[in-house]
């Protein structure tokens, strides 16, 4: 068996869930996104609200936000709140692997579709479920965006300059992708154990400790361990040009401060790992020695005195690097035409179909999952069901 | 939660009990992804090589290194050769020295550096402009906090170690740290480029990212809050909770705040919060139904009661996170 055998129900929306999927569908899987007409995922227009190009009839099929998401999967439009599409929902789970959502905590147990409801049809399932904070406890009600969930786990306070309050990471939210990467390892997880067993698996997935879980090494200095490590970001002469290095202990440093003719000062590592000031003093003498200097050329020299540097790239720097041109994929949009598409992070197979458009493929999964006859289909669109 | 409960919780968890890895990780990455491989119930070897004492975080005995590693059985070079396991995983630079093995292979190298594994983790933060995006402008960029960026290549390492296994793939693959950030930042910075607003440092806010206003972070008496709306009616939501309807009524727009007018508004609204405590401001806003949470420190995150689970908080210092999830068979 391998990946392009497995078949996920997508009922996510927005970001954190469709990504899931998303990464299925490169590799492979076959992924349908179920979305409704009566409730549109709002990352169908997303960036597009306002965008004077499209009207009201294409608007949805827009979203470049919505495209990367969503690329390589197929759409059926249900509604939920329908009798019959419930039904529907729940006779496509007994055909699928994994079934994805993300709506907040109890949304899918009120509409009849929780867990006893989908192991019943299908005891082999993986049932993946990413709320806020969780289908239990505290924050189980809890309506979150990004910030919401980086803020109340503590990683927000920790985007912040030495000794000053947190500026935060507003524009770099961090909650959504990580909660989809923990969500694809427990997705991965309960497959696996699926195939081996023939037992499904629900996972109840938290925003709010997915990303305390990657704060593992902030905590363990929190409590007092060793700075393993200290980063200096320096200006660099030129316009908002910044390098940073990394110095891992005494000979690190000592190679800096023979590259910045640095070696009479008083810089000991011993102090540096645990004062503030002494870091503020050490980043002084790097950066008069890096402002009256070419961005690449002091990198390049720091590199060749062995030390650990980098440019800090800009987005278009990055985007003009090896790691992400030659990682760009060009999924042509029938809307919107060819737009630029990383591939994923976890491998992809080849290039994906683009993001479909609104309950494009309905008919054709019912043929295929639920062999449904033409009359069958018309029948349930009379009911409402597929809108 | 009882005892019975707690085993149940801890025996449900081990979903990937049968599953045998080697690791060959001296980075952050690949053994923060053996790690969430073994807690998930897969049987963890690590090659400890002779020069592992250089490794990352090995600086002392309470390290970033003992919590990652604790619960793996270590072999030495020579054990490796009788070992059986399903997967190999590994962040060894040159993909010639993983060891020879029946088994599958993922390697995963952290490209395009060449420096001592250490600093990876800022690199990555700095290679994929996430921190570019970060900090004042006019101000030197902040890089993602202590080790952050590297613990989330090990989660989509991890990830992608399991769909090799499930695809049969045998052979070595090679992934990369950097793919995994470079992702995120693709996705955050993808409105941006389209609404063609500078993705850039902003200090505590995203005007234009979330199309409405407010999205940021704001004083009040006791710390910072996160203040968040996505309509109209959110906006009115806010303003009224802090008593701050006047400014709400000289700016009725939230797209067109988030757009041109955020520093002009956020000084408007600013003074209503600076005098509440966090405490008042969770509570207007519970009251008024409106998206607010205080900013944690992580002082706070430790006295979260709820977070002192068997699945989460689950090491004998019961400060190290475990899985983020919770698994019913």
């Amino acid at each position: 068996m391998s990946i392009a055998d497995i078949r996920v129900l997508d009922l996510g929306w927005v970001w954190a869930g469709p990504l899931v999927g998303a990464a299925f569908a490169d590799l492979g899987a076959d992924v349908v996104k179920v979305e409704s007409s009566a409730r549109l995922d709002p990352y169908r227009l997303r960036g597009v609200e306002r965008d004077s190009r499209y009207t009201a009839e294409n608007r949805h099929e827009a979203s470049p936000s919505f495209h990367k998401l969503n690329r390589g999967k197929r759409s059926l439009t249900i509604d939920l709140r329908n009798p019959a599409g419930r039904d529907l929902v729940l006779r496509l789970a007994e055909h699928a692997d994994l079934l994805i959502e993300n709506f907040r905590a109890g949304t899918l147990a009120r509409l009849g579709l929780g867990w006893p409801e989908l192991r019943l049809r299908n005891p082999a399932l993986v049932a993946l479920s990413m709320s806020a904070g969780g289908q239990v406890g505290r924050w189980r009600d809890m309506k979150a965006y990004a910030l919401v969930t980086t803020a109340l786990a503590g990683y927000e306070s920790l985007v912040a300059y030495d000794g000053e309050p947190p500026v935060g990471g507003a524009t770099f939210g961090i909650a959504d992708p990580n909660i989809s990467s923990f969500g694809v390892l427990a997705a991965m997880a309960g497959i696996w154990r699926a195939r081996r067993t023939g037992n499904g698996t629900h996972i109840d997935l938290s925003g709010v400790e997915s990303v305390v879980a990657v704060l593992g090494a902030a905590l363990v200095l929190h409590e007092g361990a060793t700075l393993p490590s200290i980063e200096i970001t320096a200006r660099c002469a030129g316009d908002d040009l910044w390098l940073l290095t990394a110095l891992t202990g005494v000979d690190d440093l000592a190679r800096l401060l023979a590259t910045i003719d640095g070696t009479d000062s008083a810089h000991r590592w011993a102090e540096l790992v645990v004062s503030a000031d002494a870091r503020a003093a050490l980043h002084g003498d790097v950066e008069r020695w890096t402002a009256a200097r070419d961005r690449d050329d002091a990198v390049k020299l720091l590199a060749e005195a062995g030390i650990t540097v980098t440019p800090v790239l800009s987005l278009e720097e990055r985007n003009a690097t090896a790691a992400v041109r030659d990682r760009t994929m060009r999924i042509v949009h029938p809307v919107t035409g060819a737009e630029p598409i990383l591939q994923s992070p976890w491998g992809t197979v080849d290039v994906p179909a683009p993001a479909p458009r609104l309950g494009e493929h309905t008919d054709q999964v019912l043929t295929e999952w639920l062999d449904l006859s033409d009359a069958e289909i018309a029948e349930l669109r009379t009911t409402g069901a597929l809108s | 939660m009882s005892n019975e409960t707690a085993r149940d919780a801890a025996d449900n968890r081990r979903i990937l009990a049968g599953l045998r890895v080697l690791e060959v990780g001296r980075n952050v990455c690949v053994p923060y992804a053996g790690y969430l491989l073994a807690a998930l119930g897969a049987t963890v070897a690590k090659l400890v090589q002779d020069d592992d004492p250089a490794t990352l975080c090995r600086t002392d005995e309470d390290s970033i290194y003992d919590r990652l590693n604790g619960r793996k059985q270590f072999v030495g070079a020579a054990q490796v050769a009788g070992l059986a396991v399903d997967v190999v995983i590994a962040d060894s630079r040159d993909i010639a020295d993983v060891p020879a093995s029946d088994g599958l292979v993922s390697v995963l190298r952290v490209t395009p550096l060449d420096g001592p594994p250490v600093a990876d983790s800022a690199l990555l933060s700095a290679l994929s402009a996430a921190t570019w995006s970060m900090g004042e402008p006019g101000r030197a960029p902040v890089s993602m906090p202590a080790q952050t960026a590297a613990f989330i290549a090990g989660v989509v390492f991890a990830g992608a170690t399991l769909a090799k296994v499930l695809g049969n793939e045998v052979g070595r693959q090679e992934l990369s740290g950097l793919n995994a950030l470079n992702a995120f930042v693709d996705q955050n910075s993808t409105s941006y480029l389209h609404s063609k607003i500078g993705w850039r440092r902003e200090g505590r806010r995203a005007a234009g990212s979330a199309g409405i206003y407010p999205y940021g972070i704001f004083d009040c008496s006791d710390g910072e809050v996160a203040l968040i709306g996505r309509s109209r009616g959110d906006w009115t939501k806010i303003a009224h909770s802090f008593g701050a309807s006047d400014v709400r009524e000289r700016y009725p727009d939230p797209f067109d705040i988030a757009r041109h007018r955020a520093d002009e508004v956020d000084a408007a609204l600013q003074p209503y919060i600076d005098t509440l405590t966090k405490a008042e401001v969770m509570a207007a806003a519970e009251q008024e139904g409106v998206l607010a949470v205080p900013v944690s420190t992580l002082d706070d995150v430790l006295a979260f009661d709820n977070l002192h689970t068997e699945r989460f908080f689950w090491d004998a210092s019961g400060t190290f996170p475990g899985l983020p999830f919770l698994v019913n068979t």
